[in-house]
């Protein structure tokens, strides 16, 4: 992150504002799809955790 | 005194926008919302027949409701008939191949006048799945018959059982289930004292997201046509494991394949033979006549589960078959014996028919070759249950002033 | 499992959601317990309450008398909490049962109506937790005066059913600076995290779970290759499930503001056992170092004494994941691990070649170091017989 960060930092501003927005906005489509299909796995029976003594 | 090396909190990005990020979130749920909304809208099961275990909660796929309206909606035309079939694995068609099932049959036998569909599931009750469908259909398609086998005496649960309740929460959750009150209070007296609080909240979180969010139906879809995620007992190992559903075929055994002798082991026959001496045993006492008579508790209880199981008017488009045992079991029973299990079996009957359904029974008359076990039907009992079953449709479809062009003359 | 459920989503959105709203520190953190004290009681149960409330309460005031007896007493109850909750059955049949096995079956029975039917909730995590608190203030560390962040640090529900093991010291400063302030960047970390964790745990470890369990009664029929990959399996499962839990948990946390201690660090990226160790639920290992192995002597007592007090260490290191003597055997094979990889070097002839094999071929070294530490999850996840007979079958024996 860091590494992308200092790339990005080099970029004119306007550039580095439309990464930033774009960015933030495609992780966000990606983790509500990805919230979508964990909603659906736990609706699932599974093992349960290991360490079920804790 | 020795410490850990303190877990700094990470630098805060410049490109990270969380306004951006909570509309890409909330965006991103809406778009898999709509999607799930669109796929399950219209059949993905191309030559559907049954679901067999690829396609059922044995094999981690658990089909939604839609899914299986979708099924209904792709192949009924609105002049015909639906004929939904429920019940357990004998209505399923386990021990018959693919191109042999009884419903295929069923349907030769009642014509272009009907549709029949098979929603029969592995160890689920006349309640489950079919019986939810049909439920949840009865206004887009107010010409349908629903029929399921149970045994006599058989557990009939308005909640049905699982791995299966899910669909009955899915639907009541929906809206789609009729009220119904003495339904409805034996699903509160389950609520209550079968499930905890959080199981319940649980339940009714996940039909409360899905509602909405139409996961399951997403993954579903998913799963039957690009990519399985879910390995399971059936398909533990790679690379079937992650196959889209669509690619697992039906490979049912089929009976005819596996010789008498070994579907019909000694050890097999004794165990099973118990089972067949004792199923109704504990519900009689012997009259002084010899008559067998139904316990009062026994009659009311069961009266009292069938009343709750379906709503009225569900109930008045219902046919219920009860389940014979094969005949190399039947006729090793003492004359007391068989007159007893014949007592249950009109007994039975007549609380079905009490309670507002059709009923019946399949079996009698039956060749032992027609059996692949002691209950499960081969392709030719399959046949034989076929021609029953649409003799019994044709006559409860007449009562219910369903009039059809096309049909074969019985 | 409690992180896979429906209601801890609708509950950790409504929490970190109203812990945000509300205006004032003092409100988030009093709303903060109670949250806590809903989930502890959801999931334990009140009944299932009662032994951490009891430990709670005898633990802050005996920390706040700052008297060593009291100190020490209650960490005494902690331990005995412990024993009792989840290793009494073990103590009996093991301890018991071989000289008086009337007596032991007795008392077992006798404790069947005592014992719930599965030890309180995160009992293992707020035991070791109350005794770093406890062993910390005895040696001259502040007490935590705050009721409210003492009952927060006891059972903050991010990190009290699986981890990590937090230290007081870290965890009231973030609270406390979690109560004031908040970044918005803590959103997107703290979700990420979260996502991390899910995929980790839902994804790989649920999945590779069915996998093993489906495989392994055929274990000793597979081919050569296939055992090796089993195997891999097994290392990807735990590690999958557990950082997948930590990650949650820490997501969680980051959520509120607050920052956990990091549980795993790329584990199987080790060149050697203790790097192993210092990358494998990091707060575990470092609660063992500074509260079982710096205790009893660490190495300041000689060669034998070091390797002794390592091997008791690791031997309840092991005893802590569940009461039975595989476990111990895995605490026990590390812990040789460990001594041999901090000593091979002193061994005649060999010892030479070994330390130039692990400092001037990392890849080797990596290599070597995963196969022990995969070999011994064998040992960790089946009885010690079973284990051994897979071991050979591994290396064709």
């Amino acid at each position: 992150m860091k590494l992308l960060d200092d790339a990005l930092v080099r970029l004119p501003t306007v550039a580095q504002k439309a990464l930033a927005h774009t960015g933030s906005l495609v992780v966000g489509i990606v983790l509500a799809v990805l919230l979508h299909y964990v909603l659906y796995r736990i609706g699932l029976p599974s093992k349960p955790f290991i360490y079920v003594a804790f | 005194m020795s410490e850990p090396p303190p877990g700094s909190p990470p630098q805060r990005s410049p490109f990270f926008r969380p306004g951006t990020f909570l509309v890409g979130l909330l965006l991103g749920l809406a778009l898999c919302s709509l999607v799930a909304r669109r796929v399950s809208s219209q059949s993905y099961h191309r030559g559907f027949t049954r679901f067999y275990l690829g396609i059922s909660p044995e094999a981690q796929y658990y089909p939604t409701l839609d899914e299986m309206k979708a099924i209904v909606r792709s192949s009924c035309r609105p002049d015909q008939t639906l004929v939904i079939v429920g019940g357990n694995s004998i209505f399923n068609g386990v021990g018959q191949p693919p191109g042999s099932v009884w419903t295929g049959e069923l349907q030769n036998q009642l014509g272009d006048g009907y549709f029949v569909v098979n929603f029969a599931f592995r160890g689920a009750l006349c309640t489950d799945g079919g019986a939810v469908v049909a439920e949840a259909l009865r206004k887009e398609f107010p010409r349908q018959i629903y029929v399921a086998n149970t045994s006599p005496f058989g557990a009939v649960a308005p909640y049905g059982t699982e791995p299966y309740r899910y669909l009955f929460w899915e639907a009541l959750a929906r809206g789609e289930l009729e009220a119904f009150p003495p339904r409805d209070a034996d699903v509160s007296h389950f609520r209550r004292r079968y499930m905890s609080w959080g199981e319940r909240f649980d339940v009714g979180s996940r039909e409360s997201l899905d509602r909405v969010l139409r996961f399951r139906d997403l993954w579903n879809w998913v799963g039957f046509t690009r990519l399985f995620t879910i390995p399971s007992m059936m398909t533990p190992h790679l690379p079937e494991a992650i196959w889209p559903r669509m690619k697992v075929a039906d490979t049912e055994t089929d009976f005819d394949t596996i010789p008498f002798d070994v579907r019909f082991r000694p050890e097999i026959r004794e165990a099973e033979m118990k089972i067949v001496r004792g199923f109704s045993k504990i519900f009689y006492t012997e009259g002084p006549d010899g008559a067998w008579i139904l316990r009062p508790e026994t009659a009311k209880e069961y009266g009292e589960q069938i009343r709750a199981a379906f709503p009225d008017d569900l109930k008045a488009r219902t046919l219920i078959l009860l389940s014979r045992n094969s005949p190399l079991y039947v006729e090793q029973l003492t004359p007391s014996e068989r007159s007893r299990d014949d007592q249950a079996y009109r007994d039975a009957i007549g609380l079905w028919q009490k309670a507002g359904c059709a009923a019946g029974e399949y079996g009698t008359g039956y060749e032992v070759l027609d059996f692949g076990d002691r209950t499960h039907l081969t392709s030719r009992g399959g046949q034989k249950l076929a021609h029953t079953v649409a003799d019994l449709v044709r006559s409860l479809s007449d009562k219910l002033g369903y009039t059809h062009r096309n049909s074969p003359p019985p | 499992m409690i992180f896979t459920t429906y209601w801890f989503i609708v509950f950790s959105v409504f929490v970190v959601t109203v812990y945000r709203l509300l205006p004032r520190p003092a409100w988030r953190l009093g709303f903060l317990g109670l949250c806590c004290l809903v989930f502890h009681a959801h999931f334990a149960g009140p009944a299932g309450m009662a032994p951490i409330i009891v430990l709670m309460i005898v633990t802050y005031f005996a920390a706040l008398s700052r008297r060593r007896g009291a100190c020490l007493a209650a960490m005494a109850l902690s331990v005995f909490a412990l024993c009792f909750y989840k290793y009494l059955y073990f103590l009996l049949a093991e301890a018991v049962g071989p000289w008086a096995p009337h007596l032991a079956a007795t008392l077992a029975n006798r404790a069947f109506y005592i014992l719930p039917g599965a030890p309180p909730l995160g009992i293992s995590f707020f035991a070791f937790e109350f005794l770093h608190y406890l062993y910390e203030v005895k040696n001259g560390g502040e007490p935590i005066r705050n009721p409210l962040k003492f009952l927060l640090f006891s059972i903050f529900f991010p990190s009290l059913v699986a981890g990590p093991i937090k230290r007081y010291r870290q965890f009231i400063p973030a609270l406390e600076e979690s109560s004031r302030a908040f970044d918005p960047s803590f959103l997107g970390e703290g979700l990420f995290r979260i996502a991390t964790g899910f995929v980790k745990k839902v994804v790989i470890a649920d999945n590779l779970n069915l996998w093993i369990d489906a495989t392994q009664p055929e274990f000793a029929s597979l081919s050569f290759a296939y055992r090796w990959i089993f195997l891999g399996a097994v290392g990807a499962r735990i590690l999958m499930d557990f950082s997948g839990y930590s990650d949650i948990a820490i997501g969680v946390a980051r959520l509120l503001g607050i920052t956990l201690p990091e549980n795993f660090s790329w584990p199987y990226l080790a060149r050697n056992i203790q790097d192993f160790w210092q990358r494998w639920h990091i707060s575990l290992s470092l609660w063992i170092r500074d509260y079982v192995y710096i205790p009893l002597g660490g190495n300041r007592h000689g060669v034998p004494r070091r390797i002794a007090n390592g091997l008791i260490a690791f031997a309840l290191c092991g005893l802590w994941h569940g009461p039975a003597w595989h476990f111990v055997a895995w605490g026990l094979y590390h812990g040789l691990g460990l001594t041999l990889s901090s000593g091979y070097s002193r061994i005649p002839a060999i010892g030479a070649v070994i330390k130039q094999v692990f400092t001037r071929e990392p890849l080797v070294a990596l290599a070597l170091t995963q196969v022990f530490v995969l070999c011994g999850w064998l040992l960790f996840f089946y009885p010690v017989h079973d284990a051994l007979q897979m071991a050979g079958l591994l290396f064709g024996l």
